[in-house]
């Protein structure tokens, strides 16, 4: 099995399992990244949380009304997979999209039919930015329904409310990209609101010049589009998440029918 | 198995329990009790990030992201909508000033309102059941079908009244009111400097001010509709402030989905009315939805 076994200075053989985890989890190089062992037991199970930076934003400790699925349906979950899922899609799409009037159609098409697996990363883009917005506005429903927004989450219900909007504006600057008809006209449709900014002689203009860049939507509308939608806004909503996660974990956890009620 | 495992009530559970549901009937479970997050928060978590991923990536293999022709200044498609989730906006400017249903209420009221509601009810005694209560959820299911019915009354009564509805059948901001109005100045019996106003076209001018027909009569009508809601709350099921909180989302939430359905389904060439399967032209709803 072993040719020149008799010839090693050691006497060689086939490996098992736990061997092999052994090998490669006790040593300096695994013990720098990971400082617990195996998480079986209720200390290194503490210790993954409480290590991870991550995994940091959640309580080691959880009730076990909030694991139940009827609950929440894993909506805001859900929603913030989404958000990687278009995250990461995104970033692949803007390695072949340039937002240039005269380049962002053909930027499309090349997309759908020549780069390998484009196809598929601008289908998961454009569905995931549609389920997100349901996802959301679910999310809000079932908040609302079981009242997580009563006190004391009346902040991160605020700050929800903001994420609704962000959710919004996203999916609206992304829609103008592809640069086909269906996005330019409902672009113009959307952005033509900003006339009726009242007092609306006043305001009504400068509002369309600050929404498209020029009177119609045109190349400048694509720039200003495309630098909220790959810039100002994802950030906006990371920092709204960040905020959104921690206080969930502040405010004591998800909410809960841990009161006393009315009737019963 | 231990106690912890027992007391995990998570999707889990059919996996964890297995074997063990007799000694589980025993135990009395508390909705406080707690558990470690890892494994019974953080694995079922996983699984949803993978099922995520998994039914994105099935929509996105079984159907293409739709790209139409290039983008032509010139040729504006009738109907032009905006993107599905802002054709309530859409809807909403049909029915009163613009200002007021593009700018106003959905930049100003409606997240100021949102926020505002867990600062107005405060009650926190039936937090974490679904629909508060028995009285909830009635409350909630009479909201639904009272608001799709005035929704319904709403959209047809602009639709029907138009000011000239042979040259002029498409619906626009207060049109209504003054189809209704001038009716009314035509009608027999009002005074003399009622119907002898100045005209224009033929139709009295203050039927043409914008600030009765676009902003005070269909903003009233749709606060008189509120308003009746929340009587009937208060006296149907004897509600609080909970209780009339709960109703006043339920409308918001619905009137969501019901303005988003009518514009995108319902509304074909020149924002007519009509069954989403028989616009005319041939037009498809369907393609401008996604
Ligand atoms: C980008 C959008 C959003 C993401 C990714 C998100 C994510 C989450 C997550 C993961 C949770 C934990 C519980 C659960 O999954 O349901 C949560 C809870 C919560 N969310 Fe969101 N959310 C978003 C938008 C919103 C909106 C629009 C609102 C309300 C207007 C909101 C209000 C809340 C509140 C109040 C809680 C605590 C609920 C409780 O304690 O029962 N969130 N969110």
């Amino acid at each position: 099995m072993f040719p020149f076994a008799d010839r090693l200075p050691f006497k060689p053989h086939r490996p098992t399992v736990p061997e092999v985890i052994e090998f490669l989890t006790k040593n300096r190089v695994w013990r720098s990244f990971f400082r617990h062992g195996y998480p079986d037991t209720k200390r290194n199970q503490a210790l993954l949380m409480q290590t991870n930076v991550f995994l940091h934003l959640f309580p080691v400790k959880v009730r076990v009304h909030s694991l139940k699925a009827t609950y929440t349906w894993g909506l805001g979950l859900i929603s913030f997979y989404l958000f990687l899922i278009l995250t990461i899609t995104g970033v692949l799409l803007m390695f072949y999209y340039v937002p240039a009037e005269d380049r962002a159609y053909q930027n499309m098409l090349t997309i759908m039919t020549s780069v390998n697996y484009g196809a598929l990363m601008r289908n998961m883009h454009r569905w995931a930015a549609h389920a997100m917005v349901l996802g959301v506005f679910l999310h809000m429903c079932r908040v609302f329904y079981t009242g997580g927004h009563k006190e004391p989450r009346e902040f991160n219900w605020a700050i929800g409310v903001l994420l609704l909007f962000a959710t919004f504006f996203l999916s609206f600057t992304g829609y103008l990209l592809p640069w086909d008809q269906l996005s330019y006209w409902a672009v113009t449709v959307g952005s033509s609101l900003g006339q009726y900014v009242p007092p609306e002689e006043i305001m009504g203009k400068f509002s369309i010049l600050i929404l498209r860049g020029t009177p119609e939507v045109s190349q400048s509308t694509l720039v200003r589009f495309y630098t909220f939608h790959i810039v100002a806004l994802p950030l906006a909503a990371a920092v709204l998440l960040t905020i959104h996660f921690w206080r969930i974990r502040k405010d004591g956890g998800l909410s809960g029918p841990y009161g006393k009620r009315e009737e019963e | 198995m231990s106690t912890e495992a027992q007391q995990y009530e998570g999707p889990l559970r059919p996996l964890l329990i297995a074997g063990h549901e007799r000694t589980l009937e025993r135990v009395n479970l508390r909705p406080d009790d707690q558990v470690m997050a890892f494994p019974y928060m953080i694995v079922p978590a996983l699984a949803v990030a993978l099922g995520t991923i998994a039914v994105m990536t099935f929509c996105s293999v079984v159907a293409n992201a739709p790209l139409k022709e290039i983008a032509n200044p010139d040729h504006t498609p009738n109907p032009s909508k905006a993107p599905w989730y802002f054709m309530n906006l859409q809807e909403l400017l049909l029915h009163m000033n613009p200002s007021l249903s593009g700018v106003i209420i959905p930049t100003n009221l409606v997240p100021l309102l949102l926020m505002a509601i867990p600062y107005i009810d405060r009650k926190v005694d039936n937090v974490g059941h679904w629909f508060m209560s028995r009285k909830g959820q009635e409350i909630t299911l009479f909201t639904t079908i009272y608001t799709v019915v005035v929704g319904i009354a709403l959209a047809l009564f602009d639709s029907y009244f138009t000011l000239d509805p042979l040259r002029d059948p498409v619906p626009r901001s207060g049109g209504a009111f003054k189809a209704v109005l001038t009716y009314l100045v035509k009608f027999e019996g009002w005074p003399d400097w009622l119907t002898s106003s100045p005209t224009v076209g033929g139709f009295p001018i203050f039927i043409y001010n914008d600030w009765l027909t676009g902003w005070v009569l269909p903003f009233g009508l749709v606060m008189t509709a509120i308003i009746a809601l929340v009587l009937i709350v208060k006296f149907r099921w004897k509600g609080g402030i909970e209780e009339v909180m709960l109703a006043l989302f339920t409308g918001f939430a619905v009137t969501w989905l019901f303005t988003t359905t009518v514009g995108a389904l319902f509304r074909g060439p020149s924002q007519l009315l009509g069954w989403p399967w028989a616009h005319p032209n041939g037009y498809n709803p369907l393609d401008d939805l996604l």
